[in-house]
């Protein structure tokens, strides 16, 4: 995993106490089992954890870490 | 024991429990035997006006549950799904193969998530709304207690939560028997379950007057009937019975621990939070459950009595006892041991009572050294008392002035 992944990695199995060992790049947010508001919960942390703004709804279920990680590298932040 | 011919006696086959006094059944009644409060100082509370608490000890929500799952809980609702996984396997049901349509789950809770609301209150005013959590209301809302219980053990009868404060458990069990009567379940995992030892909750209670000032000393704080009780020590747990109707529960060749034989409810009219101080609504519950059950006051050997320690409940509850039943039960409250577990209360306490009537034990009355003098009832304190239980009653008064009375017997 890049770094942006491993930091997300890093605030699943912290902060949502996510199975370190289901995670990688390609798992999508579905197979970890989060519905649509684990997904804006993880919003919030991820806006701060970056530093950069996270609407509701921009990460959707069927996204994988690396897609979240392309979202957020996309909106300028770096690791 | 007498007739009880014409009542509606339902099976207790399984029961779950994880409370201040451990978790599982072998735990709770070992220490419930010792009469030792289970009291102690909380770390988590130095600012608040009283410290303490009783608390469910090494309770590992992320080992039993898996972590992601806990997370998305409150902890009322993992003690209520602990429980009630523990009720399900006393019982000897598998609920991977039971017909899930059939089961029922009817679970008391009080205060919801108090936690989650403090810790998002305090986001809101912080961070402004949009850092308020959209897990915000289903990790609040009380009636997830039976919601995710449902789910976990794929019960999908009828389910609700009762709300009768301190009550809510007994009441749980009493609507438990009336879905079993009706045949709207052949299965009902009933009780109650409470979390909510936050500041703002406590600090609340602590105004009121109602919780034990003794914080030097906890673990003499809770000390039911005695002449110095100051008032009640806040406790959190979870205690499940699965019910079932005795024919069933025969037919399976399931475990019998005792009979759910009668139930009564009544409601003071009087005061918000104060009981009416002739107990005239406790002896009106009483008398309907014995009715109900088909036997007479004086059939009574056990009360396990709402007993909490509070200067009020106890004169008022104790002159109570002495009035219907005489002097001839033997009385405990085992809160002195547990502390108020609030909403789960009544089904933690209808737990022990089940298991005070299989095991022919009453448990004694932690730090009862001096009755008070304005009672005239037979409290047992010191150790427990071995004797014949044939017919147990346990009472349950709330805020809102709900009480309950349950009758259990032997099978």
């Amino acid at each position: 995993m890049n770094g942006i992944e491993q930091r997300i990695a890093n605030v699943l199995s912290t902060s949502f106490k996510v199975d370190p060992n289901a995670i990688d790049s390609d798992v999508t947010f579905l197979a970890l089992k989060f519905d649509s508001l684990v997904l804006i919960e993880l919003s919030l942390i991820l806006e701060k954890e970056f530093g950069t703004p996270i609407e509701d709804g921009e990460l959707t279920d069927d996204m994988t870490i690396n897609d979240a990680a392309e979202l957020i590298a996309a909106k300028g932040a770096t690791v | 024991m007498a007739q009880t011919g014409g009542s509606f006696g339902v099976a207790i086959t399984g029961l779950g429990l994880v409370t201040p006094a451990g978790i599982g059944v072998q735990q709770n009644w070992d220490r419930i035997q010792t009469g030792i409060s289970c009291a102690t100082t909380d770390e988590s509370l130095t600012d608040s006006p009283v410290g303490f608490n009783c608390r469910v000890p090494g309770f590992d929500a992320d080992a039993l549950l898996g972590g992601f799952s806990a997370w998305q809980m409150e902890r009322f609702v993992q003690l209520a799904i602990v429980a009630a996984r523990q009720s399900a396997a006393d019982a000897g049901l598998d609920p991977s193969t039971w017909d899930g349509a059939r089961v029922g789950i009817v679970l008391g809770n009080s205060l919801g998530g108090a936690q989650t609301f403090e810790r998002q209150h305090s986001a809101l005013l912080e961070r402004g709304p949009r850092a308020v959590s959209p897990l915000t209301i289903p990790m609040y809302m009380v009636n997830m207690a039976a919601g995710y219980v449902a789910i976990d053990l794929g019960a999908k009868g009828p389910s609700l939560v009762t709300a009768t404060a301190c009550a809510s458990g007994s009441t749980a069990i009493g609507t438990a028997r009336d879905l079993l009567r009706s045949g709207a379940c052949d299965v009902v995992l009933a009780g109650g379950t409470e979390s909510a030892l936050t500041p703002t909750t406590l600090s609340g209670l602590a105004r009121m007057g109602a919780l034990s000032k003794r914080s030097d000393d906890p673990a003499s704080a809770c000390r039911p009937f005695d002449a110095d009780r100051d008032g009640f020590v806040a406790g959190e747990g979870a205690g499940v019975l699965v019910l079932e109707r005795i024919e069933d529960a025969r037919a399976r060749g399931a475990r019998i621990r005792a009979v759910v034989r009668g139930f009564g409810a009544a409601t003071d009219a009087h005061h918000a939070t104060a009981p009416e101080p002739g107990g005239r609504g406790i002896e009106q519950a009483l008398r309907t459950a014995l009715a109900d059950a088909g036997l007479g006051p004086g059939d009574v050997d056990h009360v396990n009595a709402h007993g909490t320690s509070t200067p009020m409940n106890d004169v008022t509850e104790g002159r109570m006892l002495r009035r219907v039943l005489g002097d001839r039960a033997a009385v405990t409250s085992t809160k002195g041991v547990t502390g108020h577990t609030l909403a789960a209360a009544g089904a933690i306490e209808a737990a022990y009572a089940a298991l005070a009537v299989e095991h022919g034990t009453v448990p004694p009355t932690a730090n009862l050294t001096r009755l008070d003098p304005e009672l005239d009832i037979d409290v047992v304190a010191g150790a427990a008392r071995t004797t014949t239980v044939d017919v147990a009653v346990s009472t349950s008064l709330g805020f809102g002035g709900h009480n309950a009375a349950l009758v259990l017997t032997a099978h």
